[in-house]
């Protein structure tokens, strides 16, 4: 028997996780992990370009509503600062849609479309918007959302971005001597800062890498021995799942992909090439993917044939993660489906991990990492964010629904995050690059809610960074991912180590997940 | 009494030029590491006694540092430091050569003795008398010659690596050419070829086309009435040639086949280098698209390839394509309540030009005193150059400026202002680039068009953006990870060409490529990980690809960017397809502070999908036996040429397909072919041990033997060796 064979046969164990001590020695593995015996799953979903969420989540007080020292929070602070490129189409805003959803909130088509049956996608992603009983608008695009929010399932971070340390205090005075992150602005520089947990440590590996790392004593990870990495990307090799010892599983979409056409026999000459040592970093680097690739796609083909048809539907009617018809989608344009690909895709390999092995669950923590990209939305601001926002919503109220019918929707948390948020101030029918935005955290394991508080939109405001509206966040990026971590099993002190940063910020837990049980 | 005799042969004005001709590296023997090296140690193209003897003379005595080298080097020599000479020496292939008596040991008063004796043109008893080692294995005149000619000048390995940075693929053509003309006089000679470019236009190749030309005929021949051409021949659209502000036809419903175009020049064009370089700069000033805007675009980056770099930022700088690209078409500075748009105002900078920060010529960053990073720029700079970009839109097609995009707009012609400039912001702009001192003062009222050339001025006289650009095209063209004083090299030279001219790309290619960091790699190590759309035309090269018969064109419609991880003009964002800054999961990289950002693309699905690809191209689109041509109907259309390897291997089993049913017959194809093909796809880099396991597979399979076994053999051999790390990793 060849040694490959022998090592296929072996069972329990695919072959590259029998090499890895042979190419990592075991005692570099110094981490530890706690013996969970539950399946847990965070959704990383990267908003990529720097998402407007001033426009996908709103204040809804008025300035009537409120005394003269909240005014600069409200929703009419922020229409006299934006200047065009809004939600809705004037000053006296409707929530005109909110006769278009029934008593629960939900999108009810029986009441009429929401939106205009037409081919521009302006006027549909400036039909109004919802109000939700956490007291946040949600644009007109994303009923599902608004929904989601209203059923306690949504937590909304207001004002998160990059931070080193607290730059206002609680009257949004500039704490003196308090330090500004790098290269604010620079889409690749501070996704860099949010994949790695840390500002300004660009070189860093990332936190989801890192977190693996430690939870992989001995170099075998907690899931045990597997193909698939417990960290696993289907939208590119993103920093963040980059560890010291681990790397992700990154995947595409579509199972076409995942056979090799070449057969058994000689697959097993590739492999035995592969595997002769070579002491080259770049060869040694292809040689190692090569193995697993082969070990990967048999894997993919099995558990795509064996994944659940799902009785879910959208709020059309239709499967879940279907794009209606363009008429009744009133964008304009379809849905780029990239995100419900992902998504869908992602279910898959949940269903795989969280599956009951002897009474237990195949795997134990995973770590999925999904990119929607065009959110660079210089131009275009609305009509070109209206069918992003559309999948957006219809996309992670599927993947919410589909979780409930797995019966997994208390052990998968979904979480946003941007480059950045983009400048109040508008450029005619765009934002720029700016600072803090809102991230969406979504789950049954999540404490729907507000977290933080709308800014002070005021430009050249005491919260505006320059004067074009660029707002200083007042929660760290890293205060969310903390939050979702301590969630996910992660204690205080591996917190810390994590997100170095996070011991400046006096809350080291934002309160939007449930205790765990 | 060697030195002696060398100053006797130096005295005696002895200087005899010993120009070898063989063109195909040492035959491989059991004994012999795997690695080549070249008698012409100071890659001169010439070896010469009183040089390239001299430095091994004192290489072998122990000289290191300034003395190996001083008075020792040709005065064409390409390699002129003691640290790049050291580098050739300790080579695994030239320890190997150098051991020219071969009895393990490399010796001053044996082997560099008969070295400068052979290089002189000693033979016979002169050549060994007194000058043979101990133990030695070659101890007559005709072995030691034997060895010492088996080097050629420049190894097939040597060549091919050269080639496999500078062109889409090495050719046996090309390494014959590269082998005999040397590095210097192939570069200069590919640097100064004619292009489709050349001013004034002569008809001197008129197949060669530029990408928008080609562009056309081909719209034309899938459609010659639907695609807007009306009354219009092609021949307006080719001659004259296109020039800055030109009006051009425009066909408002062109296909998206750009790619294909992309794949016929890159796969033929005789500029290669041009084409290669021009291929870099896409990854620097990134756009996308297929149709005809990416296509002028492309133009552009080819034209200026080996131009100057300030003429080609104006141009993208004033290109439909960038202006939608980034987004500052219709962006305004007459206006109070609104801003204009930052987009490019800041990847200007940070992506074309200068980067974030301020680093020094050899692109280590530059510290402040609390060893900070120092930014290039503020917002307040950003937003100063935003009220540049104001006023610009596109053509429309019926001339008239902005106001409408899509099918109707212009995307050839450079971009104009609206309504007569009325949007544009004329006020003073002050910009300091973050107090540096490399900042400027526009002054107020100057024309929309000179406020920007006064924007890529400053921006050409900010000292980072000398190694900025080096380092990006190095990494695309040669290695991951240049040595610091290899990049000050070449940023010096585009800092100034020697002439006090800044950004001159041609000086530039030519100082990176010639570099003795690039001309003494160890051909046997890797400095990059290929990009996968380069192995890919890589491949493609290798077998003569050309179009099906009966269709003129190439159909080149997979999903690329999905696949590959990359394609033509495909990347998804301006940041490209993988980040320079990219660290693999490896402990050498991770401890050596090495990057591979093309690794970033290549994972274990990308390896299988490219496998795929490989195994569709290899099992169907051979000429004779094309899908196409036998009712299929691929998305992608080309064909290959086995014509080389199926002489091969009939030769090998004795012309009879039948034989192929043996197993001892199979191994004589093996045996055959897999030199062959590694010598054609691999630069004969494979080791003797990823030879074995092809072998055994070809000696392995059933087969009956007809011509379809043949075309197995074939087929099977080829997708193994593309499939190693020989292939995929770029020595």
């Amino acid at each position: 028997m060849k040694r490959r064979e022998f090592l296929r046969k072996t069972a329990g164990a695919s072959v590259s996780t029998a090499m890895a001590p042979l190419v990592f020695p075991a005692n570099l593995f110094a981490g530890s992990a706690p013996a969970f015996t539950d399946y847990k799953a965070l959704v990383y979903v990267l908003l990529e370009g720097g998402n407007d969420a001033f426009n996908m989540v709103l204040p809804v007080n008025r300035q009537s509503d409120v005394n003269a020292a909240d005014y600069p929070s409200s929703y009419d602070s922020f229409f006299a600062s934006r200047g065009g490129v809004l939600a809705v189409q004037d000053a006296d805003f409707t929530d005109a849609l909110n006769n278009k959803v029934d008593v629960n909130g939900k999108l009810d088509f029986s009441l009429g479309n929401p939106y205009p049956d037409g081919t521009s996608s302006e006027p549909t992603y400036r039909s109004g918007f919802y109000r939700t009983n956490i007291g946040v608008g949600v644009n007109a695009v994303m009923p599902e959302l608004a929904h989601m929010m209203n059923e306690g399932k949504v937590a909304t971070i207001a004002g998160v971005g990059t931070l080193l340390e607290p730059l206002l205090d609680a009257n949004n005075d500039r704490i003196s001597g308090s330090q500004k992150p790098n290269f604010l602005g620079s889409h690749n520089t501070q996704r860099r800062y949010i994949a790695v947990g840390e500002a300004n440590a660009p070189n860093q590996f990332g936190w989801v890498g890192r977190l693996f790392d430690e939870w992989s004593p001995g170099g075998v990870s907690v899931n045990g021995s597997d193909v698939v990495a417990p960290n696993v990307s289907f939208n590119g090799n993103d920093h963040a799942l980059l560890g010291r010892w681990n790397s992700p599983l990154v995947l595409r979409t579509r199972p076409s992909g995942y056979s090799n056409s070449i057969d058994q026999v000689e697959r097993d000459a590739r492999s035995s090439i592969a595997e002769l040592p070579t002491p080259r970093p770049f060869e040694n680097l292809y040689n190692r993917m090569v193995g697993r690739s082969f070990d990967l796609g048999e894997k993919l083909v099995d558990i795509w044939a064996g994944a659940h048809a799902f009785s879910a539907s959208t709020v059309y009617g239709d499967p879940v993660f279907t794009a209606p018809s363009l008429p009744i989608l009133g964008t304009g344009y379809s849905l780029r489906g990239s995100l419900f690909s992902q998504l869908s895709a992602v279910l898959k390999m949940i269903e795989y991990g969280a599956t009951p092995i002897e009474g237990v669950p195949r795997f134990k923590r995973q770590v999925f990492f999904v990119k929607f990209e065009g959110f660079d939305t210089h131009s275009a601001g609305t009509s070109g964010s209206t069918a992003r926002l559309r999948e957006i919503s219809m996309g992670l109220y599927d993947f919410q629904n589909a979780l409930e019918e797995l019966g997994l929707e208390d052990n998968v948390t979904s979480f946003t995050v941007s480059d950045f948020g983009r400048s109040v101030g508008s450029n005619g029918d765009g934002t720029d690059h700016a600072w803090a935005g809102h991230n969406l955290v979504i789950g049954n394991a999540v404490n729907g809610g507000l977290y933080g508080d709308f800014p002070d939109w005021r430009r050249r405001g005491p919260q505006d960074n320059g004067g074009n509206g660029k707002i200083i966040p007042k929660i760290a990026v890293e205060q969310q991912l903390a939050t979702l971590t301590r969630w996910f099993g992660v204690d205080d002190a591996l917190n810390d180590t994590l997100f170095a940063n996070l011991r400046n910020f006096p809350q080291r837990n934002l309160g939007f997940m449930k205790p765990v049980t | 009494m060697s030195v002696n005799f060398m100053s006797r042969l130096l005295r005696a004005g002895v200087h005899i030029v010993f120009i070898i001709a063989m063109s195909f590296g040492p035959d491989a023997t059991a004994s012999q590491p795997q690695g080549s090296c070249s008698p012409d140690i100071d890659s001169s193209h010439t070896v010469d006694a009183s040089t390239d003897g001299l430095l091994v003379m004192r290489y072998m005595f122990g000289f290191r540092g300034e003395t190996l080298i001083a008075g020792a080097l040709h005065e064409d020599a390409l390699i002129k430091t003691a640290d790049g000479i050291n580098a050739i020496f300790e080579q695994s292939g030239c320890q190997y050569y150098l051991d020219v008596d071969g009895n393990g040991v490399i010796d001053a008063l044996s082997d560099g003795l008969l070295f400068v004796r052979w290089a002189s043109g000693f033979t016979g008893e002169s050549l060994i008398l007194d000058a043979i080692g101990s133990g030695a294995t070659r101890t007559t005149a005709v072995s030691v010659i034997e060895h010492l000619n088996g080097a050629a000048l420049m190894s097939t390995a040597m060549a091919h690596r050269f080639l496999t940075g500078t062109t889409f693929g090495p050719t046996p053509e090309l390494i014959d050419d590269l082998m005999s003309s040397g590095y210097e006089a192939w570069t200069d000679a590919q640097l100064n070829a004619p292009s489709a470019y050349d001013e004034p236009y002569t008809e001197a190749d008129p197949n060669h086309l530029t990408y928008l030309e080609r562009y056309m005929q081909i719209a034309r021949m899938i459609d010659p009435e639907y695609y807007g051409w009306n009354s219009t021949t092609i021949e307006e659209y080719t001659v004259p040639r296109l020039n800055p502000g030109d009006i051009v036809p425009v066909f408002t419903k062109g296909p998206k086949i750009f790619p294909s175009v992309w794949f016929e020049h890159v796969l033929h064009a005789p500029d290669q280098l041009r084409q290669r370089v021009a291929y870099a700069l896409s990854q620097i000033l990134v756009v996308d698209g297929a149709a005809q805007g990416a296509t002028s675009y492309y133009d552009l980056l080819a034209k200026h390839a080996f131009g100057n770099y300030r003429d080609l930022l104006i141009d993208v700088s004033f290109s439909s394509e960038m202006c939608y690209k980034l987004t500052f078409s219709g962006s305004r500075g007459d206006r109070t309540d609104i801003q204009p748009d930052e987009n490019y105002a800041r990847e200007l900078m940070q992506l074309f030009t200068i980067g974030l920060h301020r680093m020094n010529l050899d692109g280590t960053p530059m510290l402040d005193a609390g060893d900070k990073l120092i930014p290039n720029y503020t917002d307040a700079d950003i937003e100063a150059i935003s009220r540049v970009f104001t006023g610009w839109d596109r053509h429309r097609k019926d001339g008239s400026c902005g106001g409408y995009v899509g099918t109707s707009t212009d995307t050839y012609r450079p971009i104009c202002q609206v309504k007569n400039g009325n949007r544009h912001d004329y006020d003073e702009k002050i910009i300091t680039l973050n107090n540096s001192g490399y900042g400027t003062t526009i002054p107020q009222d100057l024309t929309p068009h000179a406020d920007t050339i006064a924007v890529i001025d400053m921006l050409m006289g900010h000292p980072n953006m000398a190694p900025f650009i080096s380092r990006h095209l190095i990494m695309r063209l040669v290695k991951s990870n240049p040595t610091p004083a290899y990049l000050a090299r070449v940023a010096g030279v585009f800092a100034d060409n020697g002439s006090g001219v800044k950004g001159d790309l041609k000086a530039v290619v030519r100082a990176i490529l010639l570099d003795e960091e690039a001309l003494a790699l160890d051909p046997l190590v890797a400095q990059k990980a290929k990009e996968p759309i380069l192995s890919f035309t890589q491949f493609l090269r290798a077998f003569e690809v050309s179009f099906i018969p009966g269709y003129e064109r190439y159909r080149f419609r997979s999903d690329f960017q999905g696949k590959l991880g990359q394609g033509p003009l495909t990347s998804p964002t301006v940041f490209n397809f993988y980040d320079n800054s990219f660290v693999p999961n490896h402990e050498e990289f991770r401890s050596g502070g090495m990057v591979s950002p093309e690794i970033q693309i290549i994972d274990e699905q990308g390896i299988t999908l490219m496998a795929n690809q490989i195994f569709e191209a290899v099992t169907k689109f051979e000429i004779n036996s094309h899908t196409a041509l036998n009712g299929g109907r691929p998305k992608d259309r080309y064909a290959l040429s086995f014509e080389e390897e199926f002489a091969i291997l009939n030769n090998s089993i004795d012309h009879d397909y039948s034989n192929l049913a043996s197993a001892a017959y199979r191994e004589k194809a093996a045996d055959a072919l897999i030199p062959y093909l590694d010598n054609k796809l691999t630069g004969g880099n494979l080791s003797t041990d990823q030879v074995q396991p092809i072998k055994d597979y070809v000696v392995g399979i059933p087969l009956r033997g007809s011509e379809k076994s043949a075309r197995n053999v074939i087929a099977s051999i080829i997708r193994l060796i593309v499939a190693t790390d020989a292939f995929v990793i770029q020595k």
